[in-house]
Parts: C-alpha cells; sequence; structure tokens
C-alpha cells in the first residue's frame, strides 16, 4: 500500500470497515497435505439428511469408494477420502457442537492416481449426475448440495449463472488461491456448469482486491462472450449470495425467495472447481483447500486436505500453535464457530480454521445503545437490526418477525460495527430461534 | 488450553462509544479555545463549571440508583456544550444550576445514557433562558486580542448579539467570530474545524448539518434576508455540527436524519424572522428531539427483497 493510501486510511476510516487479514496467507501457495493416517468422515456433511453409512467395521475401503449413500432430501454421497480400514463408527462432534454419524479410516499408506480424461462433449444430464455421485456440496460454507441446485436451474430456466469468487471473509484465501493456481481448471468447471444448467450468460464476481486473479479470468473472458468478469468493490459480506446478485445483475431476490426466483444460480469457485474435477478425473469431493491462518499457528497456509483429516495435523503442519491461544474458529473471524478443542476433521464445507490468539479478541464490555445508527447503515439485507434485537431481548417474537429478522443470514456484520458492542448477530438468532419454536407449537 | 467459545462474530471494531466521546471532546475543543481566546478567563471558568457540575450531579444520581458510576464522556460533552451555548458572563452559579438541571430532568429521569428523548445541553440552556432571562441575554463584547486573559470580566462593555441587532457585521468578523454571542458559537472557523474532524472520523452524518444549514440558506434566500448572515450569525453552526447530531437524539437512519435536519432548518428560519426571539436554534433542536420517535418510524429502511 502506497504511503498517501494508508494516510488516507488512518485519516478516513469509518470504523466500519473490516480489515481482511489475508497477507497472513494469500501469497502462499497450496500445499498438498500430508496423508493423514486415519481421517474421521462424517456423514452428514451437507445441509440436507445424513447419508446412509453403508460400510462396517473391518471393511477395507479404496480411496473414492462410496461409504454413505445419499438418502432423502438435500442429501448427498460422501466417499473414503483415503483408502484402509474402517475401524470405528460412532458420533463424533462436529464443528457446529453437535455430533453426528461418522466413521474413522485408518490408512494403509496408497495413494490413488485419478487419470484425466475427457469431459468436453458430455450432455447436460451426464454432467449433474456425475456432479451427484460425485458427492459435490456448496463449498462456501452452505453445504447445499450442487446437483439440486442444478436441477433447480434447470427447472426455473435460468438466464444468468454466477460464480462466486468474492472470499469476502476476512483471513480466507482458500478460494483466492484456487483461482489464481486453478484458473483454466475452473474455467473448465464454469463451461460444465453453464452447460448443465443451461445459463446464457455467465458472470464471475469477485473482489477487487483480487488482482492477479482478475488478470487471468480477464485473459480468458476476451476470448468467450457469454463469460464476463465483474469486480466488485471489497466490502464485506460481498460473497453472500443475494448481495452478489444485486451487485452484478441489479436484481433483488425476493425476502424468502431463492435465486433461481430472479433466474439465477450461484455457486463458489470452490464448488465449480470440484465438478472439474468429477467430470475430468472422475474423482468424487474428497479433498479441499483449507486456509489455516491466524495470529495463533506459527507458519499459516493453504493446504489441500483430505477430507476427514484431522484438524490438529493440519495445525500441526503449519508449524504448531504459538502461546496462549484464545480461540480456534472453524469458518471465517464473521461467521465460523468456536471450537471446544480440535478435537474435530476435516468436511466438506470447512474453508478456514482460524486460531487467534489472546490480545486478538478485545472484549470492551456491553454498554446501552447510543443510536448511533451503525448497524443500520451496516446490515445488507437493510434491516434494523437494533429495533429487532430490542423486541428479541424481551421474547416479542411478533413483532421482530414483522421487523423481518427472518431476512437475516447472521452475517455478523451489525455486531462488528456496534460501538457499544451490543451482541445483536445473538439476538437475530434467538428471536428466529424463538420463532421457529413458537412456529412448532402452533401446529 | 482454554478456549473462548463465544459465538460470532468473532472479531469486534476498533472504535467503542469511549473513543467516540474522546473525539466529540477534542472536536469541541476548537469552539472552546475560540471562545476563550476572545471571551478570556471567564468563558475558561464557565466552561469548567458545567463540565464539573454536569459530571458530579450524574455522579451522585447513578450512585443513588446504585449503578456503575464510571465515567463515560457523556456527561462531560453535556457540560462542555452547554458552557459553549451561554453567553460569557453568565454567573457561575447559573451554569452550575442550567448544568446539573440538564443532567438530572435531561438525561438521568428518561433512564440515563441512550434513554433520553432531549439533548440534555439544551434542556438545561432552556431551563437557564425560561428562569433568567435577563442573565441569559446580556453578551459581553469581545475583549481586545492580546489583552490578559484574567483581565476582569467587569471591565468588559457590554454588547448584543449580531442577530439581535442586526447591525452590519461583516462576513469576515462572524466568520473568525471577533463579536459578541455565546461562548462556543461565535467562531465560525473554528466550528467548522471541530466539525471537520467529526466529519472526517464520520462520527456524525453529514447530511444534519448539510441539510439544517442548506435548509436555513435556501429560505433566507427565498425570502429576501441575506442568506450568508443567516448562517454565518448565531448558534446555526454550533447547532448543525455539534448539537443535532447527537446521536442519541436523532433519528437512525439516513432518510430520517435528512427529514430532522430540514425541519430543523425550516424552524430556524420561522422563529428567527417571525418569533419573539432573535435565536431559534435551541428551541427548533429540542422540538424536533421530540420527533425522533414519530421519524424513525416513519424513516424505516425497505428491507431487501421486500415489494418497493
Ligand atoms: S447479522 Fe443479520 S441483522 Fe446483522 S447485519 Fe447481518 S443480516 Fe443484518
Ligand atoms: S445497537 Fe450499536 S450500532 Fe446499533 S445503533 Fe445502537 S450503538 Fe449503534
Amino acid at each position: 500500500m502506497s504511503l498517501l493510501k494508508r494516510i488516507a486510511k488512518v485519516l478516513f476510516s469509518s470504523d466500519m470497515e473490516i480489515d481482511d487479514m489475508k497477507e497472513l496467507t494469500k501469497n502462499k501457495y497450496i500445499k498438498k497435505g500430508r496423508m493423514p493416517e486415519k481421517v474421521v468422515v462424517y456423514f452428514s456433511q451437507h445441509i440436507g439428511k445424513e447419508s446412509e453409512c453403508c460400510v462396517s467395521c473391518g471393511n477395507h475401503v479404496k480411496e473414492g469408494q462410496v461409504i454413505g449413500k445419499a438418502s432423502g432430501v438435500l442429501s448427498s454421497n460422501v466417499h473414503a477420502p483415503i483408502s484402509g480400514k474402517v475401524v470405528e463408527i460412532k458420533n463424533y462432534r462436529n464443528s457446529t457442537g453437535r455430533s453426528g454419524k461418522g466413521v474413522m479410516i485408518e490408512s494403509d499408506g496408497k495413494e490413488k492416481v485419478w487419470k484425466k480424461k475427457d469431459a468436453g462433449n458430455i450432455s447436460s444430464e451426464k454432467i449433474i449426475k456425475a456432479v451427484e455421485s460425485a458427492g459435490v456440496v456448496g463449498m462456501g460454507g452452505a453445504t447445499f448440495p450442487t446437483y439440486f441446485k442444478m436441477n433447480g436451474a434447470l427447472k426455473s430456466r435460468i438466464k444468468d449463472y454466477i460464480v462466486n469468487g468474492a472470499e469476502c471473509e476476512p483471513y480466507i484465501t482458500a478460494d483466492q488461491r484456487l483461482m489464481e493456481e486453478k484458473t483454466k481448471e475452473i474455467f473448465c468447471g464454469i463451461q460444465l456448469m453453464v452447460k448443465a444448467t443451461k445459463a446464457k450468460h455467465a458472470y464471475f464476481g469477485i473482489e477487487d482486491n483480487k488482482r492477479y486473479a482478475i488478470r487471468k479470468f480477464k485473459g480468458i473472458a476476451i476470448n468467450h462472450d457469454w463469460f464476463d468478469v465483474e469486480e466488485l468493490e471489497s466490502r464485506y459480506p460481498q460473497g453472500a449470495e443475494k448481495e452478489m446478485i444485486k451487485n452484478i445483475l441489479g436484481k433483488e431476490v425476493p425476502c424468502g425467495g431463492l435465486p433461481s426466483d430472479v433466474g439465477v444460480a450461484v455457486n463458489n469457485v470452490g464448488t465449480v472447481f470440484a465438478v472439474y474435477e468429477a467430470l475430468y478425473y472422475s474423482k468424487p469431493l474428497i479433498e479441499r483447500v483449507v486456509t489455516v491462518t491466524g495470529n495463533g499457528v506459527k507458519n499459516p497456509k493453504n493446504i489441500f486436505a483430505k477430507i476427514g483429516t484431522p484438524v490438529k495435523d493440519l495445525i500441526d503442519e503449519c508449524g504448531g500453535y504459538k502461546s496462549n491461544v484464545s480461540k480456534i474458529i472453524v469458518g471465517g473471524p464473521m461467521m465460523g464457530f468456536a471450537q471446544s478443542d480440535d478435537k474435530i476433521y476435516v468436511t466438506k464445507g470447512m474453508s478456514c480454521i482460524l486460531v487467534m490468539k489472546g490480545s486478538d479478541d478485545d472484549s470492551a464490555e456491553e454498554r446501552p445503545c447510543i443510536r448511533c445508527g451503525r448497524c443500520i447503515d451496516a446490515c445488507p439485507m437493510k434491516l434494523n437490526p437494533y429495533i429487532i434485537s430490542a423486541y428479541s431481548q424481551r421474547d416479542k417474537f411478533d413483532d421482530a418477525k414483522d421487523a423481518g429478522v427472518l431476512n437475516c443470514y447472521e452475517c455478523g456484520k451489525c455486531a462488528f460495527v456496534c460501538p457499544v458492542r451490543r451482541p445483536m448477530t445473538q439476538y437475530m438468532r434467538y428471536a428466529k430461534e424463538g420463532i421457529k419454536k413458537r412456529g412448532d407449537t402452533k401446529k | 488450553m482454554k478456549l473462548d467459545l463465544s459465538v460470532s462474530p468473532h472479531i469486534k471494531t476498533k472504535s467503542s462509544s469511549k473513543k467516540i466521546m474522546f473525539t466529540v471532546i477534542f472536536a469541541l475543543l476548537f469552539p472552546s479555545v475560540a471562545g476563550i481566546y476572545y471571551f478570556g478567563m471567564s468563558a475558561l471558568w464557565i466552561l469548567i463549571t458545567c463540565i464539573v457540575c454536569a459530571q458530579f450531579t450524574e455522579t451522585v444520581v447513578l450512585r443513588m440508583q446504585k449503578k456503575d458510576t464510571k465515567i463515560t464522556g457523556g456527561a462531560i460533552i453535556t457540560g462542555l456544550i452547554l458552557g459553549l451555548i451561554v453567553p460569557p458572563n453568565v454567573p457561575l452559579w447559573l451554569c452550575a444550576i442550567g448544568s446539573s438541571f440538564g443532567i438530572i430532568i435531561g438525561k438521568m429521569v428518561f433512564g440515563g445514557s441512550g434513554s433520553n428523548i432531549f439533548n440534555p445541553a439544551l434542556v438545561g440552556r432552556a431551563f437557564m433562558g425560561a428562569g433568567w432571562p435577563a442573565l441569559m441575554s446580556v453578551f459581553t463584547d469581545v475583549q481586545d486580542v492580546g489583552a490578559p486573559l484574567w483581565k476582569d470580566i467587569a471591565d468588559a462593555t457590554t454588547t448584543a448579539t449580531p442577530l439581535v441587532s442586526k447591525a452590519g457585521v461583516d462576513s469576515a468578523t462572524l466568520f473568525l467570530g471577533s463579536h459578541g454571542g455565546c461562548i462556543g458559537e461565535t467562531s465560525i472557523l473554528f466550528i467548522l474545524f471541530g466539525g471537520l474532524v467529526l466529519l472526517i472520523k464520520r462520527h456524525i452524518d453529514w447530511r444534519i448539518p448539510a441539510c439544517m444549514i442548506g435548509a436555513v440558506f435556501v429560505l433566507s434566500a427565498v425570502s429576501g434576508t441575506d442568506p450568508m448572515y443567516q448562517i454565518l450569525a448565531g448558534g446555526l453552526m454550533f447547532g448543525a455540527f455539534f448539537i443535532a447530531t447527537d446521536y442519541v437524539t436523532s433519528p437512525m437512519t439516513k432518510r430520517g436524519r435528512i427529514v430532522y435536519a430540514v425541519v430543523i432548518g425550516c424552524l430556524v428560519f420561522l422563529m428567527r424572522n417571525y418569533g419573539t426571539m432573535a435565536e431559534g436554534v435551541a428551541y427548533s433542536i429540542l422540538f424536533m428531539n421530540a420527533m425522533v420517535p414519530l421519524i424513525d418510524r416513519f424513516t424505516q429502511n425497505r428491507i431487501f427483497g421486500d415489494k418497493v
């Protein structure tokens, strides 16, 4: 950053902007993770129903073999990330703090080589089928099964396809590195997605702080008039689906609606890369890029890790912890989950492991609201977080609902900007749960 | 390893209410310095009295309510603002009364910080004006620049504020502040310095000063009074940058702030030209403070994706 820019930043910073903290890892090549000795694969790594376990203790599994079959709504296949022996099937705690069924596989040291094949002339249905059987889910964190989205897009005859390369959460650089290192592969993935969804036009939405990736994709876009790169302002939460659609196409997804309601489908770049691998290598989703970062680890890195790798292994690969670690977060600092220990395992939706040191988190005490209005200006959904949190505080869930709390996707920005540290996002969650509970009892 | 399990977001802005308060105090120092420069030691004593009494009153009330008595800066700001909007020769006992009254009636009875409807400094000022109108409308003239600061107030000559006398004080004098008036309201230059600090730090919304001053300017121009004179004289500038922008007593949405500020500007114009008072800024703001809940209700943002 030039000196002038820096001075301007100090002078004009509005306290509402979020430091992106990506310097820690943004120039580090994606490193292939060490082969884990054992992995734990959860059967529920997607938002829908848990997939059905189809192995038992003592079985030998091969890398890429299906071990959990999709069953029911929004479910998705789960595959063995390594070859080896199934040693245990039980409930394991996952990164949201709940526990779910998982399988522990002990490696036999063999590694499969995935051979490339051509996937240029393949029909729409075949692509979707392949994506389905490869167990690809939304890798930005939503873990929505991708084939479901594709089918929905086909059915509602979408016109525009958007690839989300915003990666607006601070610290995370997994997508950025992927975009820089696997540009061609991602573009092939986009071609497949466009073909499968029969979209007319594709847009590549990317925050303007990723100059190099923008240049690379623009270089490709020049030769394809159905493909455009859209530079977006680097501002959290630019990568939120609705925000992105609005900023690229100027369309607002209606309250409670889906992108397909305005004729759009959006996928994260990581997902598109997984689709590429599923088609060109017949490789299921058994590996992903995880950014291991924060000033609590010695040597932050971007690691291409097997699903199921113990988080502790990844941290060891980054040189281990520094002293007085205060928080381990799965996901970014704005929306991630704080963990009680490091005995959890990489999942399809895990883009980042953030380790914070003691002083990272200043917890100035909460004080009464001073009505500064910053939370209102910050909310991407244009809600009034202060009013809603006040309703929530007094259990007035109906009022909270009228004020639109169900539109909140817990981006955390209102709580971030609040100068009196009102835990607004928490109040939002509380109100949403309250409304849900009430709805359940009414039925 | 003991880990913190608090929920997201895990990072927070570096700003805090304390930092905002101190920036506001810092910004208020500009008009304070100008006031002390022009009106001498007596101005300094008034400011100190107001601040000390405001803080003292707040602490006592908080203690009585058995609440946390930590100094947050709010009372200091109230005191400082009150001191800046009274004439430079008000007796100190009156400052003490006004300041305490403002804190108790303007703030504490509503439930303290964040819950008050009216700006406490203006409540104090209104009380002083209503109870002791004679004392509140005598303005000493500025001292000869360079005169010793401790020069006795009794020696000073009295004058009327430019708005009262309607005497032609030229724009340059108005801008620099070497004319009679309230302590912090005369030097537009220094008010702008302070205002700029708040604007750059984005602690205040530019819409409020811009709309308020703009409304007065436009109305004056249309009605044939000198618009420059109207916006430079009296307490308009100070009120627009430092009083109307108070978070607690102004609307929360951008649209609401525009409505609020424009109406204040109109009221100021009407009071000045058709009312019995020479000055109308304080009462206009107080009146609109009362309207804030109403404005807030009707200026909520349209939720993203909601029907237009
Ligand atoms: S957490 Fe919800 S209410 Fe808060 S800014 Fe984000 S969307 Fe708005
Ligand atoms: S809740 Fe926080 S951000 Fe929102 S108006 Fe109050 S003090 Fe400001």
